[in-house]
């Protein structure tokens, strides 16, 4: 049975591959992103040496690797399983003796495998060489980033497993999924980091899983958060990991209930 | 033994009542409205092991939804359900190890990569050993012609060959429970042949049950000894083929093609004190229904020979199959008829 759960993650990594040329254009599109803000940052930035806790340098380090982290943990989830639900293939699922979700699980992480070698590293090496990125040299800075992203990416999942299995209750959840989108990439902090929002949004955000996704990552990777900080960051990565288990496992559970095959 | 056993089977679904209008949109936003459905009301049977059932009904009649609980899929509102010793929607993940399912409409194998793979896959996912896949597999392979279609991927097999492999990757653990929901939809005659053949020895050598949703009543008539009729939910017929055809047949029919006009009352006064219905779309064409009982010939013997009735063609054909059911429906009951009571057809095949 695990073979089969590994096979999942194999057979996604080989089709994402058959579609690699697709992704060229993604890397250019995140090298525009990555260069918008990094000049928009070094026109606010002036002469000032730390805007909310970031040196220019962190700054632009910061938004390299906020974007390369989100080509590795972005997918579509919640589109694949919105629409499975929608054209009643989610039918299919269920006379299967497998867990549907872990089964998505396993074939995001089998795309996660492929953005990650070949979007988010060449990427990077890309943004290396454009912009003035500067690496962490701490090794404990680059395993924590490296678990850490990991955690994104599981994390950022379950939001997409919940906003997929919206299409279960509601007729249409695309608004859903377009607000969800918005929301990560604003509240997980890759537009704007967390630090600079206005107090009292950042400290609601203290209480949202969104920062796990793009901004403590982010924090260990430029060196703002260090040592046993590290660890307390990645506690908050696991809490949240753990926690969102308990909405998915309701919903999908008043999910089978509710079930209703679309198209006979 | 009986392998589906199905007791007072119900599923109600809520459906979404829209109100016209704006002013109906609106008050929608805020206070939805719901109508009740019984898709499934109330039906109760039972198969044995090893039979061939066919399930029979209009669109919309709860055919799929009857299967789609029946396989796990969807959870009952409400009645008992067991079907190979498990009730489905219970311990689905080990139920549906021991049943086959294809969905004529819906493909189960994974786009994208190749026939081959995907069986791959699915010998993982139920843990078939690698032996006896093989062993499957060649048998299935060679019963289906599968050869040189094993390396292209699904997307680019025509509907005949997808379905071919559907009925592999449905049959590949061995199951002992199969359910086929509309599989020859869409196909040609040849394609559809040979399923029907591959059910029939499948069904003669493994002793698997078949529980097969149609709207080609040749499955029907190919495949299956026993029917269950469904009509806005509830079970109208339950029982053996032949007791259906024998109750409700209407006979023959026999239909003449006249050299000149020759009006509906001569014909009546020639068959006078038979109980034949002659009619007539026009004077050079009529059609005599000859009830069970009476012999053709004696329709003949006294229509043809007249001197005065030049016939060109004689054409005599028995009441379908399609034609009794589209009776039926159209009654909506073939409890109607006394003596074609549920009972009796499902005692004739035990």
């Amino acid at each position: 049975m695990l073979s089969a759960y590994t096979d999942f993650i194999r057979i996604r990594f080989l089709t994402m591959l058959a579609y690699r040329v697709n992704y060229y254009s993604g890397i250019l599109i995140y090298m525009l992103n990555i260069g918008v803000y990094y000049f928009t940052w070094q026109a606010i930035y002036g002469d000032r040496g730390e805007i909310g806790g970031f040196t220019a340098s962190q700054m632009t380090t910061y938004i390299a690797v906020s974007w390369m982290a989100r080509a590795f943990y972005f997918n579509n989830l919640d589109r694949e399983i919105a629409n499975d639900i929608r054209d009643g293939s989610i039918a299919i699922q269920f006379i299967r003796p497998y867990n549907y979700l872990f089964v998505k699980m396993m074939q995001g992480f089998g795309e996660g495998l492929f953005r990650f070698t070949l979007f988010m590293i060449p990427g990077m090496l890309l943004a290396l060489l454009l912009f003035p990125v500067r690496l962490p040299s701490d090794p404990a800075a680059w395993i924590g980033f490296l678990v850490m992203l990991f955690f994104s990416f599981l994390i950022n999942s379950q939001l997409n497993i919940l906003t997929g299995l919206m299409a279960f209750f509601v007729e249409n959840n695309e608004g859903m999924m377009r607000m969800k989108r918005v929301i990560v990439d604003l509240f997980s902090g890759l537009v704007i980091p967390i630090s600079l929002f206005p107090g009292w949004l950042s400290s609601i955000m203290q209480w949202l899983p969104f920062q796990a996704i793009t901004y403590l990552p982010g924090s260990v990777f430029t060196g703002r958060t260090q040592g046993t900080g590290i660890l307390e960051v990645f506690g908050i990565q696991l809490i949240w990991f753990f926690g969102l288990l308990i909405p998915i496992f309701f919903m999908w559970r008043a999910a089978r209930k509710r079930l209703f095959v679309q198209g006979g | 033994m009986n392998a589906i056993e199905v007791e007072h089977l119900s599923k109600v679904f809520k459906v979404q009542k829209n109100r016209g209008g704006l002013k109906g949109a609106l008050q929608d936003l805020f206070s939805r409205q719901y109508n009740e459905v019984a898709a499934v009301n109330d039906i109760s049977f039972s198969i044995p092991a090893g039979e061939i059932c066919g399930y029979i009904g209009e669109n919309g009649a709860g055919k799929s939804t009857t299967i789609k609980m029946l396989t796990g899929i969807l959870v009952p509102t409400s009645g008992r359900l067991n079907v190979g010793g498990y009730v489905p929607h219970e311990e689905r993940e080990k139920f549906v190890r021991n049943i086959g399912v294809v969905f004529g409409q819906r493909s189960q194998l994974w786009w994208d990569i190749g026939v081959i793979e995907s069986f791959g896959l699915l010998r993982k996912v139920y843990g078939v050993p690698e032996n006896d896949y093989k062993k499957r597999l060649d048998e299935l392979v060679q019963r289906l012609d599968l050869g040189e279609l094993l390396s292209r991927p699904v997307r680019k097999l025509s509907l005949g060959q997808r379905m071919r492999c559907e009925l592999v990757a449905a049959l590949l653990h061995n199951p002992s429970i199969v359910f086929l929901d509309e599989p020859t939809i869409g196909l040609d005659i040849i394609v559809k042949t040979e399923i029907r053949e591959f059910l029939k020895d499948m069904n003669r050598q493994h002793g698997t049950t078949i529980l097969l949703t149609t709207h080609d009543l040749q499955d029907i008539e190919a495949l299956c000894s026993r029917v269950i009729m469904l009509d806005e939910g509830r079970v109208i017929y339950d029982g053996g083929l032949d007791t259906l055809k024998t109750r409700w047949g209407q006979g023959t029919r026999v239909t003449f093609q006249f050299g000149t006009a020759c009006p509906l009352a001569r014909l009546r006064a020639l068959t006078e004190g038979v109980d034949i219905s002659w009619t007539a779309d026009n004077d050079l064409h009529a059609e005599a229904l000859v009830p069970g009982g009476l012999n053709v010939s004696d329709v003949l013997a006294r229509v043809v020979g007249q001197t005065d009735i030049p016939i060109t063609d004689i054409k005599i054909t028995e009441t379908t199959t399609d034609e009794i059911v589209r009776q039926i429906y159209r009654t909506g009951s073939a409890a109607a008829d006394p003596g074609t009571g549920t009972e009796s057809g499902r005692n004739s095949h035990a």
